[in-house]
């Protein structure tokens, strides 16, 4: 009876805990969607929506604000523009207004649509344009103290191609095989460039395929590539003890969606099989030459069959 | 004996004709036909939530030439179903790149960023507002040296942190120090540091 009742104590107090260890959890700024791809010819517009969410038990203060980017790193962050506010006209971020949403304030526990127009003036270039999307908080400090705020910046990402002499093409610069390996895996990088003007997601695979037997197809996955840009591909061929000389095709999409190909070899001599195999091919043939030896000396020992019988 | 083989036969074409009606209606058998029966679909949105903890508004107090103050750290936290990830970046908003983003508040002064840099963060010497980061949930980088070197926070949004894959309450903390040059304009300095957070492409 008192475990029944102890029991019982437990699950209230679980029940109790629960909503607020989920509540501890959901706090901070969430934002939905995260990237937008968009094509909008000259002088055409787009409206599209940002929902930020505060999370918070306290109101937060926002502005909206775009920033360029014209290139990713390897692992695909955008390297944003110096300046956050681009006057010119000539990229995406001075062509995108906020309206009545540019600033504001989110209740807590509340949602906000921030409702944008992408405007394209008639003499932007063809191609692809970039930037990013962000409800920055705008912090309030105490001007009595030295001290530094610390702010979120949370946005999202926006794609945007300009219809006209868009020019689409693309190459495998670099494939990458090990040369020669004497254990699995078996390391792999294929390096593709994007020669076009407008971004697009390439899709890479690996062929690896033995002298005798089957193929294998490993997926490198499907990255952006922003114009001008490169991304790295990298992948491993979980095999602990491949033997022999292999061809590798690395196969990736172009902006058409047609195959690109670059090919290599590697070899694969495994000392764990390669080791012992030799050691048992010499013990067998010393084995086979002792055997052989030792019959020799047996025939050398033996009277020949052929000799005639002594006369008495 | 012939009865037993009559009812096997028997069997084996109520099974036939049973895979047959099967197979006939792509694999959903009686899905069309059956009453009640409700296709359900949804789509999921991508999202991304993030959220501080510890200090984020970092009080430094009186400064004094040479005595380095630290902060206590402060964390971020990141979720997202996004399938390669987020990306964190880091900026000052400061005016030319050797200012941090601590302004004097009655003059156009302010305090130096500190001279490591996000590519090579230094032990701490010298002086400045330098961060480092302390822990990662993932990706962290052995350049840090556990929160012991240190870099200037760039004046546009730089790269700091990122994490390609979907991820769950994924946190980096980090640690700010200070010390200011001899020369330092007396007075109170503030200013805010921007974590810039999005996906990755």
């Amino acid at each position: 009876m008192k475990k029944t009742k102890l029991l019982l104590w437990l699950a209230a107090a679980v029940l109790i805990a629960m909503p607020l260890f989920v509540g501890a959890q959901q706090k901070g700024v969430q934002i939905s969607p995260l990237s937008y791809e968009f094509t909008i010819a000259k002088g055409a517009a787009q409206t599209a929506t940002l929902t930020v969410k505060n999370l918070n038990t306290s109101d937060l203060n926002y502005v909206a604000e775009a920033q360029n980017f014209a290139e990713i790193s390897d692992d695909g962050a955008p390297v944003f523009d110096e300046s956050t506010t681009d006057t010119s006209g000539a990229k995406l971020a001075g062509w995108i207004n906020f309206g009545a949403a540019a600033k504001g304030t989110i209740k807590a526990g509340e949602s906000k649509e921030i409702i944008f127009t992408i405007t394209v003036p008639e003499n932007a270039s063809a191609g692809g344009h970039y930037a990013g999307v962000f409800a920055k908080e705008v912090k309030s400090l105490n001007s009595d103290l030295t001290e530094v705020g610390v702010a979120s910046r949370i946005g999202a990402l926006l794609l945007v191609t300009v219809p006209g002499d868009v020019v689409k093409s693309a190459s495998i610069n670099e494939l990458k095989t090990p040369g020669f390996i004497t254990k699995g895996p078996a390391n792999f990088s294929v390096v593709v460039k994007n020669t076009g003007t407008v971004h697009y997601d390439s899709d890479v695979s690996l062929e690896i395929k033995p002298m005798i037997g089957k193929s294998t197809t490993i997926s490198m996955g499907s990255h952006t590539i922003l114009p001008s840009g490169t991304r790295s591909y990298t992948a491993s061929w979980n095999k602990n003890y491949p033997i022999g000389y292999y061809s590798v095709k690395a196969i990736a999409t172009d902006p058409d969606g047609n195959e690109m190909t670059k090919t290599s070899t590697f070899w694969a001599l495994p000392i764990m099989i390669v080791v012992p195999a030799v050691v048992l091919i010499i013990i067998l043939i010393i084995i086979l030459s002792l055997i052989g030896k030792k019959k020799e000396q047996e025939l050398e020992n033996t009277p020949s069959s052929s000799q005639p019988p002594s006369q008495q | 004996m012939k009865k037993v083989i009559a009812g096997g036969i028997f069997i084996l074409a109520v099974m036939a004709i049973g895979l047959y009606l099967g197979n006939s209606n792509n694999g959903k058998i009686g899905a069309d036909t059956w009453p009640g029966t409700v296709s359900l679909s949804a789509s999921v949105a991508t999202q991304l939530t993030c959220a501080f903890s510890g200090e984020t508004a970092v009080a430094f107090g009186t400064l004094v030439s040479g005595t380095p103050k630290s902060s206590a750290g402060t964390t971020l936290a990141c979720s997202t179903n996004a399938a390669n990830g987020y990306t964190l970046g880091l900026d000052d908003a400061g005016p030319t790149a050797a200012d941090s983003a601590l302004k004097n508040t009655t003059a156009d002064v302010y305090i130096p960023d500190y001279s490591g840099t996000l590519a090579i963060p230094t032990a701490w010497t010298g002086t400045g507002l330098g961060v480092t980061m302390t822990s990662a949930t993932t990706n962290y980088l052995a350049k840090w040296s556990d929160g012991a070197n240190y870099m200037g926070i760039p004046s546009t949004t730089t790269t700091a942190h990122t994490v390609n894959a979907p991820a769950v309450s994924d946190a980096s903390s980090w640690k700010f120090q200070i010390d200011v040059p001899g020369n330092q304009k007396a007075g109170t300095y503030s200013g805010t540091v921007n974590f810039t957070i999005n996906t990755v492409l």
